[in-house]
């Protein structure tokens, strides 16, 4: 065995030419959704003299920051090798109880919004002891609840109404010149990338997402692993609903619905594979904004709003093909 | 061999099913209870006239799953072809069937790109057929303006009203014989084994010669076109097209196949069971309006029924 | 020095198995000890025992003088007890050093978060210590299935354990990375450790090992030193009962007419020009070390794969097909390597499995003949002797060698004229091997053809008739008779210059 070959300190990246190659070959799909991004990021600012207002810029992050934060609480379920059905309604569940509890005293406020992040950690801790407990996919124990959430959801609210203070809406969603959104999402991002990447829980969720066998005998505590990723998804979500909330201003039992599906898309077209152990959070905030920019653009040009679904479909279809082709060759 | 393993074995295989079909039937009798009337023949219409709508669109999820599949699209299929049906049809007997024909040949084609994208693609089936759906939601509402509008002709209402034989509509009929195709289809054909089969190891399909390309394209087209049916006879019953159409189809699906002891991971189950679990959740979303329960009630009940169902009957089986 | 490792009285039960039944026995510091017996003996769980993957109901582990009981599998690990499982337990996602030292990770980075670099350090100077080269950086998934045992075996290095267990580690790898773990095993051993060790290959737990316990039915036989006792002694121990002759008698007499040939088969980059005739009554093995393109050529022979030059004649009739359904038609049945992958669908009955591909050959318009699978089942069961319940078992609650003869009698029911077979004993236990070996021999003598590879050289020489050897996925040589000993093969299937005998042996090892 030759030992005597001496590795010197230089990044990895760069020290071998296989090295370089692997490093692209991983990365390729992310760098893909980046250069579809950056496309359609130079066809916008020239099909649309607004797109590139600042304003409309400021709409389009407020509008999806949402969508955002659920896609990562999407992730990590889908990083475990299942999917979170619940998400939608539980962010419902949190719209309306937010408005319920809300008044016009700050204290109500916090109160309020301490209640969502509890909810959203009970709902995760359900969610979670219902698979690993009652041994059930994700799929349909996240099926069942979300049917449970959304009756819940109707039960404090059955019809739209009720308003968030105005005050707490426009600090949350555009305070301090939309500075305070912008560093309360860098932050979360920063975050959920750190815990992903760079904790035991993070590897232990990719663990037992790429083989739950595989993670148990190497000694990893799968089923805690499991239910601190459906507490973490449900915390995320609540934290989603709050935005949601402050940017819809209204109280809508009905006002997640769509996010389930949204959430799903963005995290896969972000990277992520639903057969589980493999995300980008970095992906995922790219994909927030191909979808984001999309929608926002059909609604310059003055499109009707149905174009969003064809568009939205076409794209999801459109980067899973290239991927798949890709990766077969 | 041992004939006695052997008849304990198929006893201890068919339990589960045993368990649903008694679940079923000690719901209905549960709900006679409370409500007397419940098993009267006027209101066991009028709960298998739910059944067959959900019942036909099940048909094709449970192919879908058997194969370790899902079809998020299905919902939306059932709501383009009742509201392209609606608009077309508007009224006009004579339409009516070249509708069909249209609407036939329009669901075969969704499920052809479905099936292509799974199966040549290997794109996960969730994501593809929610892929399809969002482009089916899409061009339904460009059809339509967003406001659908038309009507049905008579003998689509003839066939979702008039009551046959006391208990049943022409939609049961239809139900009931596609049901019967459905179930020899899956336990007495080639074709049926090799969807579990493909369901239970897509490799080992192969090498044994299973024709997996064919087969998974018949599932998804299967699955389109029973759904596309359900849209169509669905305007007999709505007599217009609305865009609330089936809005629960999919999560409703998903949960009778899987409550009727199907395996969400594939390969195990059938549409025996499937008939139950649309029973299942027929007689009690029935026996909660009869309660004038609200609607975010019947949600609850019915989430709760279907966690406790799937930890009794299956809890003990491990998927994996 | 005392014993390293002392088992006294494990019992385990499993619901009405009674899997072990007090057992004990004690491994000396710095041995490799084997653990024996067939599959279902019990072994594997008491490994699973003494790694902590099980709890016993009763008994004790004695580790270095102290009673340990272990509650989890990283309970034994921290407390000195690695294991390599049979069933590979690497993430394909992570890199190399990710998997290496996951669930380490916390120790090799000091702190809340994970240093990358540090997991590469230390994933160099592991590798470097037991002399293995990896690239820490790899995707494992990347790797070949033998390099990702390697990762697997440096995973449990990580720790450092004072006992190693090996759980059949060589059935995935070549003979290089075997005299790899052969030298990881002896700097582990001359370090005053412990090796516990499975193998099904006889001839490595004659050459790995140096004390042997064998155990049967869960209880355990005996334990005896390897030096003293020959290979027929631990079979005998095994089985509890002399076993003869372990081979069928071959073909006596001279072969008859050619029922299969193939001419310059190829696929432009695993294996090229290839011919070779399947004749009447005799039995073709392919001599091959591992990844030489004799799975490449089986699976195009099979339909599996394309080929893109050369061509099959069946009965003297060239045959044109690119399916394996096309194959199975025609009448080439496959009996792929990997049985759980690729031969069943372990979830399905036995009877549906065996009827996987015949089900075609007897539908009438599609529609099964459901007397006619029964029927045909039930002879198949009794034919290949497989000891199942009821033919409406799942095949995955079988063992793994009834499985096997499920695998093969699905084959066996569509009537195939030719087959090939890919490893068919691997990971099944010595009587089951036997029952396969009879009826692979009857098969020639009912004149079907068979082509045969198997990674086991006892079994290419004991069953062919006739063997090929196949170099980088050229055939090299063809041996028949008493041509046919491990050296000759070994030699040609390494394709060395003077081809006199064992002495290049090492050459093949150090590329």
């Amino acid at each position: 065995m030759k030992t005597d070959v001496k590795k010197e300190k230089i990044p990895w990246l760069l020290s071998t030419k296989h090295n370089r190659q692997m490093f692209l070959r991983r990365k390729t799909d992310i760098m893909m959704v980046y250069g579809f991004l950056i496309l359609l990021l130079v066809a916008a600012a020239f099909s649309s003299e607004v797109f590139m207002k600042p304003r409309n810029l400021y709409n389009l992050f407020s509008a999806n920051t949402g969508l955002l934060l659920v896609t990562f609480a999407q992730l990590f379920v889908i990083s475990l090798g299942g999917v979170d059905l619940s998400v939608g309604s539980v962010i419902s569940v949190v719209n309306v109880v937010l408005i319920t509890l809300m008044n016009d005293s700050p204290v109500s406020w916090f109160a309020a919004i301490a209640a969502s992040l509890a909810i959203g950690a009970a709902v995760g801790l359900f969610n979670g002891l219902l698979v690993v407990k009652g041994n059930m996919q994700p799929i349909i124990a996240t099926l069942a609840t979300q049917t449970i959430f959304a009756g819940a959801a109707l039960f404090v609210m059955d019809i739209p109404g009720g308003t968030m203070p105005s005050a707490l809406s426009k600090f949350i969603a555009k305070g301090w010149g939309y500075k305070f959104p912008m560093l309360y999402v860098a932050a979360i991002t920063a975050a959920v990338w750190l815990v992903i990447n760079r904790t035991g829980f993070g590897r232990s969720l990719m663990a037992v997402g790429g083989s739950e066998q595989a993670a148990e005998s190497s000694g990893i505590p799968v089923a805690r692993t499991k239910i601190l990723a459906f507490v973490a998804s449900g915390l995320l979500t609540a934290v989603a609903a709050v935005c949601i909330t402050a940017y819809t201003t209204s109280g809508n039992p009905l006002v997640g619905e769509a996010y389930t599906q949204r959430s799903i898309t963005t995290a896969v077209v972000g990277g992520a594979a639903l057969a589980g152990g493999r995300c980008s959070v970095v992906g995922c905030l790219a994909a927030v904004l191909i979808m984001g920019i999309i929608n926002n653009l059909l609604n310059l040009l003055g499109m009707v709003a149905y174009y969003q679904y064809v568009m939205q479909g076409v794209i999801l279809v459109a980067a899973l093909a290239v991927s798949a082709i890709r990766i077969k060759r | 061999m041992n004939r006695m393993n052997s008849r304990s074995l198929k006893i201890r295989q068919i339990l589960p099913l045993l368990m649903v079909y008694g679940v079923m039937a000690a719901l209905a009798l549960v709900a006679n209870v409370i409500n007397p009337g419940f098993l009267s023949q006027d209101n066991m219409y009028s709960i298998l006239k739910q059944v067959a709508f959900l019942g036909i669109a099940c048909i094709g999820q449970t192919f879908v799953i058997l194969t370790g599949g899902i079809d998020l699209s299905l919902r939306y299929m059932i709501l383009f072809s009742n509201v392209l049906a609606a608009q077309m049809i508007n009224g006009r007997q004579d339409m009516t069937w070249s509708v069909f024909a249209l609407i036939l040949l329009i669901s075969a084609g969704v499920g052809i790109v479905n099936g292509f994208g799974v199966h040549f693609l290997r794109i996960p089936a969730m994501v593809m057929t929610l892929a399809t759906g969002t482009v089916l939601y899409g061009a339904t509402l460009l059809y339509c303006k967003g406001a659908p509008g038309g009507h049905a002709s008579d003998i689509l209402s003839a066939i979702a009203n008039r009551k046959l034989f006391g208990m049943m509509n022409g939609v049961t009929i239809i139900w009931i014989l596609l049901a019967a195709v459905t179930i020899i289809l899956l336990h007495s054909t080639t074709f049926g084994r090799s969807v579990f089969a493909l369901g239970t190891n897509p490799e080992g399909a192969r090498y044994a010669g299973i024709r997996a390309p064919f087969v998974m394209l018949s599932v998804y087209v299967i699955a389109a076109v029973t759904a596309g049916i359900t849209g169509f006879l669905f305007l007999g019953y709505t007599e217009s097209g609305y865009l609330s159409t089936a809005s629960s189809y999919n999560m409703d699906s998903i949960a009778a196949v899987v409550v009727g002891g199907t395996s969400i991971m594939g390969g195990r189950g059938g549409y025996t069971g499937t008939i139950a679990g649309v029973g299942i959740m027929m007689i009690l979303n029935s026996l909660m309006t009869i309660l004038h329960m609200a609607e975010a009630g019947k949600q609850v009940v019915q989430g709760l029924l279907i966690i406790v169902l799937l930890v009794v009957v299956y809890g003990r089986r491990r998927e994996r | 020095m005392g014993p390293s490792l002392i088992v006294k009285e494990l019992d385990k039960t499993f619901v009405g198995v009674h899997a072990v039944d007090h057992v004990s026995f004690e491994c000396q510091p710095g041995t490799v000890h084997v653990l024996q017996g067939e599959n279902g003996a019990g072994k594997s769980t008491v490994l699973k025992m003494l790694s902590g993957m099980y709890q016993p109901d009763s008994g004790e582990i004695i580790l270095g003088g102290t009673s340990v009981k272990f509650r989890h599998p990283s309970d034994a690990r921290r407390k000195g007890i690695a294991m390599v499982y049979q069933e590979m337990s690497v993430l394909p996602e992570l890199t190399v050093a990710q998997n290496i030292w996951l669930h380490e990770e916390g120790r090799v980075s000091g702190g809340l978060f994970l240093k990358e670099a540090r997991l590469l350090k230390a994933t160099e100077e592991l590798a470097e210590r037991y002399g293995i080269e990896v690239d820490p950086y790899a995707r494992t998934g990347d790797l070949p299935i033998a390099g990702q045992q390697m990762v697997e075996i440096l995973k449990a290095l990580a720790v450092d354990p004072e006992i190693l267990i090996l759980d059949e580690p060589t059935s995935a790898l070549t003979v290089r990375e075997v005299e790899k773990l052969r030298r990881i095993v002896e700097t582990i051993t001359y370090a005053g450790k412990t090796v516990l060790f499975i193998s099904h290959r006889m001839e490595e737990v004659f050459s790995f090992g140096d004390r042997a316990t064998v155990m049967k039915d869960g209880r355990l036989v005996g334990t005896v030193d390897l030096k003293e006792v020959t290979e027929n002694d631990i079979i005998r121990m095994m089985v509890g009962r002399e076993l003869e002759d372990i081979f069928p008698p071959g073909l006596q007499g001279e072969p008859g007419e050619t029922v299969f040939r193939v001419e310059n088969l190829g696929d432009g980059h695993s294996f090229h020009n290839i011919s070779f005739a399947l004749r009447k009554g005799e039995i073709l093995g392919i001599g091959a070390l591992d990844g030489q393109g004799q799975t490449q050529l089986m699976r195009a022979i099979a339909g599996v794969q394309h080929h893109s030059e050369g061509s099959v004649w069946l009965n003297g009739e060239q045959l044109n097909y690119q399916s394996c359904r096309k194959a199975l038609k025609l009448g080439i049945g496959y009996v792929p390597e990997d049985r759980k992958q690729q031969g069943l669908c372990l979830g399905m009955s036995v009877r549906e499995n065996l009827s996987m591909t015949s089900m075609f050959r007897y539908a009438t318009f599609g529609f099964l003949h459901k007397k006619k699978e029964k029927e045909l089942a039930r002879q198949m069961i009794d034919r290949m002797n497989i000891s199942t319940p009821s033919m409406l078992q799942a095949v995955g609650n079988l063992s793994g060698g009834n499985q096997q003869k499920v695998a093969i009698g699905k084959t066996l029911e569509d009537l195939p004229k030719v087959i090939l077979l890919n490893e068919p004993t691997r990971g099944i236990d010595v009587e089951a091997k036997q029952e396969i070996y009879r009826l692979i021999r009857e098969l020639v003598n009912q004149g079907i053809a068979v082509l045969l590879y198997t990674s086991d050289m006892m079994e290419t020489i004991g069953l062919s008739d006739r063997v090929i050897t196949l170099y980088e996925g050229r055939i090299t040589g063809e041996l028949t008779g008493a041509e046919l000993t491990e050296e000759r093969i070994m030699c040609y299937a390494m394709d060395c210059g003077d081809r006199t005998g064992a002495a290049q042996e090492g050459k093949g090892v150090q590329e």
